[in-house]
């Protein structure tokens, strides 16, 4: 005997959870980027996500925020698959991906009035930037996002993460604390470099 | 205010997410004290690094593929093992758990079977004994519910087999 897990979603579902998330979609994908370090595991959380909010968006609670709604299921999602897979890759930025099926990933168009040599230093930073945000504990790592990459407001992050306010205010702080200790050095030799 | 009470909440001051009181106090400990003065130049550091990271964009394709998993997968729900071959969860091992330690008291292995005129001398001499500690527990500690035990009597010798 083999169960379902429930009725499947309407067709008028979809319409709305697409036209919801759509919205947000960027933003989404950004985080799960920052989160995971690489686009295949970015691609991969969000999918997961998707699939895990169109499953239970009956529970969306209509006038309530969508976005902090989903932002709580990756948050959920990302943990189940830190458990699952523990070991996240790292991957620098400057890498040219190519994409499965041929076409590279989109990046932002670099800043035109930067010079390559002040553009490469951005890249070099921005690696650091990242491998630093991916060696902070995960649930630092969340918040750490959601504040300073989505520039969420401590109550905002704390509804999104489903933590109360002094918490997200003890991870930030602890998150960015070690951010800094691990860039600083880096930050304090490049600007010896320059000199 | 000490250095030791202003550095946990130096980020929450740099996002001026503290209530007036405290970013006053905060300002005033910053305008005599370097080294939080440093600190805070390293959180405002982290925090405009990770605000300039480029913006990252899956493919074009990504989309699309994405929402219609998500379609296909809700429409087609998740297989489940069926009840039997399925992982117990914690709260039905527990309540499996309690009912057998239950079973057990109320019936120990290898009690032999007596018949209803041994379980009744047993409970007899049970009885007797409990009344026999009563009485010597009466002796040093007064009990107050005189009528109880001759209730418990009562009771047995209705019981008991005629």
């Amino acid at each position: 005997m083999v169960e379902s897990r429930g009725a499947p979603p309407p067709d008028r579902d979809l319409e709305l959870f697409q036209s919801l998330m759509t919205k947000h979609q960027d933003q989404l994908y950004r985080t799960a980027y920052r989160m995971t370090g690489n686009p295949d595991d970015a691609e991969d959380l969000v999918q997961e996500v998707l699939v895990e909010a169109f499953r239970s968006f009956h529970r969306f609670q209509r006038g309530t925020y969508f976005d902090r709604w989903v932002y709580r299921i990756m948050s959920h999602t990302f943990i189940d698959r830190l458990r699952r897979k523990p070991k996240v890759a790292l991957e620098s930025l400057d890498e040219e991906h190519g994409g499965r099926d041929g076409d590279p990933y989109r990046r932002e168009p670099a800043d035109p009035g930067a010079g390559p040599e002040e553009l490469a230093l951005r890249r070099e930073l921005g690696d650091k930037v990242q491998e630093a945000l991916l060696r902070i504990p995960e649930e630092y790592r969340l918040v750490v996002a959601l504040s300073d990459i989505e520039g969420l407001s401590y109550e905002e992050i704390s509804r999104a993460v489903g933590c109360p306010i002094g918490t997200v205010r003890s991870r930030l702080h602890r998150g960015r604390s070690l951010m800094a200790q691990k860039l600083m050095p880096y930050v304090n030799e490049r600007d010896h470099r320059k000199k | 205010m000490k250095c030791s009470k202003v550095a946990p909440i130096l980020s929450a001051y740099l996002d001026e997410e503290l209530a007036p009181w405290q970013m006053w106090r905060v300002a005033q400990h910053l305008g005599r004290c370097e080294e939080c003065v440093g600190q805070l130049a390293s959180l405002s550091f982290v925090r405009s690094a990770l605000g300039g990271l480029e913006q990252p964009a899956p493919r074009a394709c990504f989309w699309p593929r994405a929402y219609a998993r998500a379609a296909k997968t809700a429409t087609h729900p998740e297989v489940r093992r069926p009840m039997l071959l399925r992982r117990p969860s914690l709260a039905w091992a527990t309540t499996a758990a309690a009912a057998v330690a239950t079973l057990l008291l109320a019936f120990p292995a290898g009690q032999p079977d007596l018949t209803p005129v041994e379980t009744a001398r047993g409970r007899e001499a049970e009885l007797r004994s409990m009344v026999k500690e009563h009485a010597s527990l009466k002796a040093t500690t007064p009990f107050p519910e005189e009528g109880r035990i001759a209730y418990i009597l009562t009771e047995d010798e209705d019981d008991s087999p005629q």
